[in-house]
Formats: structure tokens, sequence, C-alpha cells
């Protein structure tokens, strides 16, 4: 029976808070169905404090295996680099996180905070993700780890991480499927592709048909900052909470699977050069986007240019 | 005395495991308690030096189980900078999420994470005790099968969030308010769709949780109509509600946990220029101050946190967070001991909440039994319990409005009249 240890570090429970709302199945019988014996979950176990002591004990003893490591939320290691900022049975919490993954068959990074630091990675709280700080390989456990079963960190970026890609990754492990990870240890099924694919505003993309106020329907990569085709993510193939995403509702994709978010330039703005975005989508050459768009731009048809359709 | 004083450390981490309160245990009684944030996170040193759009995007991740109230108070933060009042349906837009967020937040709160309690084994000895596992026992626990209330508050309490989603795209951690009004043009499909939803769960909620239409749960409104509530029929003693008042008046919990005494309220959820929800000096939750159950205006001004058992650097006394500091000093020793802050109105402690809410609106149950007995764990419960049925019939009128007052090409945003600069381009 595969046994799971969630733990907690500099984050919001976002993750978590999320996983709660996983569908098809949802999660008591993600659990049932996968067989997994949830030694510690913050919100999911009724395990006392003596009880949780006497467990962390027994994994770092070797006396209980510990399958998948699951750790959600920032690394923290100020101030100056003692940890004290954050901690667990009153030492550095980043400490316990280490010993964990050292004994664990499998480790996942759940949130961009987990996976590369977040919001934390600053001079005075100091974060890291587990393997990576942003997009600088080593983190908390170094560049060379491996788990137990030979593996880096899964990283399952998002903030928060889609429900769908963390009960997918768990159903992956437990069933010994090969999962395929990118440059950033990111399962390539879920991050192999771009948030822009699948948003229901993408023909206005392809026609350069700009969103410049809020409201006024319209592609959100030009003037509101949207990183829909800069970065991999699935937010626009699952949906979230069944039934829309960010940018189907009119809010830019801020890159939050970016080993590079938050971004440290304004969020809800376009970076650009004479009206042409400084940041191109993924893989496409400049010379030859601009030619096109100004092409795209002339040929836009009237039922976009005049919001006359319903996305 | 000569007792033996023992300390124990209680983690409070259901959600965010980063509150911990130190007891001093002397002849079985506390006889002091410490209560500890252990995390420093920074978020308010987080947004200096960028632009005052970002606030829409850094705030919300404070909490990811009410991000969307973050975000309001940052969006509203930016209308106030802009001058800016928005439409009325992007009024009702907001507080539509607001309220799903909110009515998810309470059911998850009671059911998975207080009620979970009561299937504990240090309530073995308790009558209820075996059905209480039955009910409660956590989703992924070690001891029991999971409850089947548990199970039923993790399959029930996603769908709300799917009206936060039809507005904002998702949820948590949308940032779809901003300065004006709301990104989002309404459409009819979301909009009905999204009453279809509320719906939905108000069903499971008047079933299972109240095992009561709300028009009988708002008859209720004394210590005594309580009381012949739950003798009325067995679905009353069996709801969610029933069972803790029944537990919880075995187990004592309208005996413990008085807090301060004092209550407070913001105030929220603004009310539209042009509605049929009434509320108090333009909000449906309304603003005040409350010492037991006499109630008076509230301040925002006289809010202040303290430092002085803080790990912040800077004078003791409070700064209203207008002024405040947010220096961390990590130090062995001495008197502080959390990287909390301490929040005071006028210098002294407040509770704030679902309790403090009822109150300060005149709610005639919790009134009476604070009234009668001084605030305790479980009118606090009951309070959260049941605030959801003071939420769907606004959020049901307000997503009617909207839907009755869309013309063809109406936008709900409305850009702010006054640009509001960035530091990169000033």
């Amino acid at each position: 029976m595969p046994t799971l240890y969630w733990l907690q570090h500099g984050g919001c429970g976002g993750d978590t808070m999320s996983f709660l709302n996983v569908e098809s199945p949802d999660l008591p019988d993600l659990l049932d169905d996968l067989g997994i014996r949830v030694l510690w979950h913050p919100s999911l176990t009724d395990t006392a404090p003596g009880e949780r002591q006497a467990l962390e004990d027994r994994i770092l003893a070797d006396e209980t295996p510990l399958d998948i490591l699951v750790v959600e939320g920032s690394v923290v290691q100020g101030p100056d680099g003692t940890g004290l900022f954050d901690t667990h049975r009153g030492r550095p919490k980043r400490d316990f996180a280490a010993a964990l993954a050292r004994r664990a068959r499998y480790v996942v990074a759940a949130g961009t905070c987990a996976a590369f630091g977040g919001f934390g990675v600053d001079d005075v709280m100091d974060a890291t993700g587990l393997q990576f700080r942003r997009e600088a390989p080593g983190g908390l456990l170094g560049e060379g780890f491996r788990s137990r079963a030979g593996w880096p960190v899964v990283n399952l970026a998002g903030c928060p991480c889609h429900p769908e890609v963390v009960s997918g990754t768990l159903t992956a492990l437990v069933n010994g499927t090969p999962l395929e990870l990118d440059s950033y240890q990111r399962p390539r099924e879920w991050y192999g592709m771009m948030v822009h694919q699948g948003c229901s505003r993408n023909e206005y993309h392809e026609y350069r048909v700009e969103e410049e106020e809020f409201g006024h329907k319209g592609c959100l990569f030009f003037h509101k900052g949207c990183h829909g085709p800069l970065v991999g993510g699935p937010c626009n193939v699952l949906l979230w909470n069944r039934r829309s995403s960010k940018t189907r509702a009119g809010v830019p994709c801020f890159g939050c699977t970016s080993p590079a978010f938050p971004q440290p330039f304004p969020f809800f703005q376009t970076r650009n050069i004479e009206g042409v975005p400084v940041d191109l989508p993924m893989g496409i050459d400049r010379a030859h986007y601009m030619a096109y768009k100004t092409m795209a731009a002339a040929a836009a048809p009237a039922r976009l240019t005049h919001r006359r359709t319903k996305v | 005395m000569g007792g033996k004083r023992i300390h124990c450390d209680v983690p409070l981490n259901r959600v965010e495991g980063d509150l911990e309160v130190r007891v001093a245990v002397e002849n079985d009684r506390v006889a002091e308690a410490w209560s500890r944030g252990t995390l420093f996170r920074g978020f308010e040193r987080m947004l200096v030096d960028r632009a005052p759009m970002d606030s829409l995007v850094v705030t919300p991740r404070i909490c990811g189980i009410c991000s969307t109230t973050h975000l309001a108070a940052a969006a509203r933060a930016l209308d106030q900078v802009a001058g800016v009042t928005p439409p009325d349906n992007a009024i009702r837009m907001r507080n539509a999420a607001l309220m799903a967020e909110q009515i998810q937040s309470d059911l998850r709160q009671s059911l998975l994470m207080f009620m979970v309690d009561f299937a504990n084994s240090a309530y073995a000895d308790h009558s209820l005790a075996d059905e209480a596992r039955r009910r409660y026992a956590p989703v992924g626990g070690q001891h029991h099968p999971p409850g089947a209330r548990s199970v039923a508050a993790v399959r029930e309490t996603k769908h709300i969030l799917e009206l936060v989603a039809l507005v904002g795209g998702q949820w948590p951690h949308t940032s779809f308010m901003v300065p004006g009004g709301v990104v989002y043009k309404a459409e009819p499909r979301s909009l009905q769709q999204g009453r279809h939803i509320v719906k939905a769960l108000r069903r499971w909620y008047e079933d299972q949780v109240l095992g009561c239409s709300l028009e009988r749960w708002a008859a209720v409104r004394s210590v005594a109509d309580l009381d012949a509530w739950l003798a009325e029929s067995a679905a009353h003693r069996e709801s969610d509600a029933g069972f803790l008042m029944r537990f919880g008046r075995e187990a004592g919990l309208d005996r413990l946990g008085a807090g301060p005494g004092t209550f407070l309220s913001y105030g929220n959820l603004p009310l539209p220029a042009e509605t049929a929800v009434a509320g108090r000096a333009g909000r449906f939750v309304p603003a005040g101050f409350a010492r037991g159950a006499d109630t008076g205006p509230f301040h925002e001004g006289h809010i202040a946190e303290h430092t002085a058992f803080s790990w912040y650097q800077g004078d003791p006394g409070g700064h209203h967070p207008w002024s405040g500091r947010t220096e961390p000093l990590m130090e062995d020793g001495g008197e502080r001991y959390s990287w909390a802050k301490a929040p005071r109105y006028r210098g002294a402690p407040a509770e704030t909440g679902p309790l403090a809410e009822r109150i300060l609106a005149g709610d005639g149950l919790f009134t009476d039994w604070v009234g009668r007995d001084g605030p305790n764990v479980l009118a606090r419960q009951l309070a959260r319990l049941t605030r959801p049925a003071t939420l769907f019939g606004p959020l049901e009128a307000w997503l009617e409005e909207t839907l009755a007052a869309l013309t063809p090409d109406e936008s709900t945003a409305q850009q702010a009249q006054r640009p509001i600069m960035s530091p990169a381009s000033s």
C-alpha cells in the first residue's frame, strides 16, 4: 500500500485547497482507487501531534516506508541562511524536508513555490524550491539529488497547481506509468503545451484583435501582459473548476507555471518595442512574427473587429 | 501552589500549518498560553516598489482558502486610489465570487476542519462518539474509514467554486477584480449556469447541513427557538447543525472559549445602488464594534498592530497598518515568541468572524445566546456553519439582478478615470 506524506512550507495552502476540488475521481475515490495510505496531510489526517512525531521518527529511522513525499510551499532559508523563519519542532523545517526527501521513493513539488521558490525568493525570506531556485538548478536538495526510485523532484508547477495534474502524477507514480519530464522537471504530459492552446480567445490572437480596455473582448497578449503563448501549462485544456480559465474570463495569464514567476516587472502590461511585444510566442522568429501579424490584422474579419462573437 | 508545570505545544494546522499554541498546564489547568505564528512570509514587503496593479496578483496569494477576499481588498484599495465606484453589475459580480468562496470556506472549515475532531479518540467517552466517527472521520485518516459527512463535504463544496470560475476564470487565485470593476463581460449563459450551481448547493445545504429550509432556520431567533427547533424533528437533530449542537453541548463547548468579549466587523459586500437586497450603511454585512451585545460604530483608524512580543524591529507600541513596518528581528531569548503581529482595536483585542458579524447585524439567536452565556466555542461554530444560510438569498438575488440589468453591449468593466502610474514607467 503506497504511503504519502504531504508537507507544507512557506505557502498559502492553495495547492491543497485546489486539490480538494479534483474531479473524476474526486479526492476520496482517488485515495481509495490508488490504495494510498496518507501518513500525514494537515487537512486530511487525524494524526495527533505526539503520533506525528513518532511517525516522523519512524520514517527517518527507515522503519516506516515513505513512497511519495509531496511538498507544498517554498523552502524558507532566512534569516541569514538559518531557516528559522519557518520552524518545525523548534528546528528549521527545511532540514526536516531534506531528511524526508532522502527517504522517499518519489518527491513531488506541488506548486511553483515548492518547485522554484515562487513568491518567497527575495533577500529576506530567502526561499528556494526543492531542486531549483527560479531557473537555477540546485535548490534545497542540489542538482544531483535523486529520490530512492532514482527520480529527480517532479515539479508540478502552477500557482496553484491544477488538481488534475496532482492526481494524474500520483496515479502515474503509483501505477509505474512513465512520466517524461522537461528541462525544469515538469511532466510534459501537462506542461508540454502552451497555456494559449485551447484559449477561447485564440482567434483574436490569430488576427491581432487586441484587448486594450478590460471587458473589451480581444487577445490579452498585446497590451495586458498575457503569458498564454509564452509558458507551458494545461489551463485551457483541462480548464479550472470544470468551467473556465483566467484567459477565457479576460484575466491575463501571469505565467505562474514558469520558474521565473513572479516576474520582477509589472503584471497587466505587455513590454513592447514599437508596439510589438518584447516576449514573443515560444519558438517564433521576430521578423516573421511581425510580417505575419501585420497581414493578419489586415485580414481580420469584421465579426472579430466589431466583437460580434460571443467569446 | 507547588503544582507541576508542564509545557505543551499544540499545532493548529488544518489549513496552513503555521500557528501553534503553547500552553503551560498547572494542576490540570491551563495557567498561561502563547499563540505563536511559526512562519515569516513577509507579504507586507512583497508589494514595495511593485506596480499598484500587481497587488491584484500578489495579495490573493496570502491565503489559498480565501484568496478572493484578499483580491477584493486589493481591488477596493485601487478603487479608492483611482476615485471610482464600480458599476452595479460589477459590484454584484465581485460579491457573487466573494459569497461563493465564503460558503465554501465556512462549510470546509466546519465539516473538514472543526467537526473532524469530534471523531478523535479524545472524545471516546462521549455518548455520540461512534456516530461522530461515522460522520466526520477524516478523508485520509489512519484510524477510521472516512466519515460520510466528510466525504460529502469534499464532494459538494467544490461545486460552488465553479461560480468563481465562471465570473473570474478559476479558483483559487484569480485576479478578475480590477480598479473600477471586473474584467469580465457578463454573459447570460454563465450567469444562468451560476444560478443553477447556487441552487444545487443550496438544496444540499438545506437538506443535509441544516435539515430544514432557509426560511425555517431564519425563524430561529433565540436560544428557546433553537431548543424548539432541535426538538421539532429528527431531520433537524440529524443535520450537521443539529449534530453540532447535540455533540457540542455534551462536550461542554458552550462553556469554553470566551475570548475578549468584544466584537468587530469591518463590514463587507457593498450594496449596488439599485438592489432588492437590504443592508446597513451601504453594506450587506454591516460594520461595527460591540462590547458584549452593546453595539456601536467602527472606525478603522483605531486599528493598530503591536509587536512587543513579535519578532519585529520597531517600538512596541501599535501602529496603524498604514504606517507599520515589517522588519524581522530574530532573537534568542527575550520576550518575543511569534511571527504574527498582534492586531488591536483601541489597544485591545476583539473577536472577528461569523459570530461577530451576526452580533453586529443584530441577529436574534446569537445576541440572545451571547447575552446569556457570553461568547463560546459552540456559538462561534454554529455562527460559521449557518452563515451560508444568510448568503444564499442575496447571492441568488444578485445573479438575477445582473441578468435583468444586462444590455446587449454592456461591459461591466469601467476603467479608472485617473491612470495608475507604475514605478517602472515613472
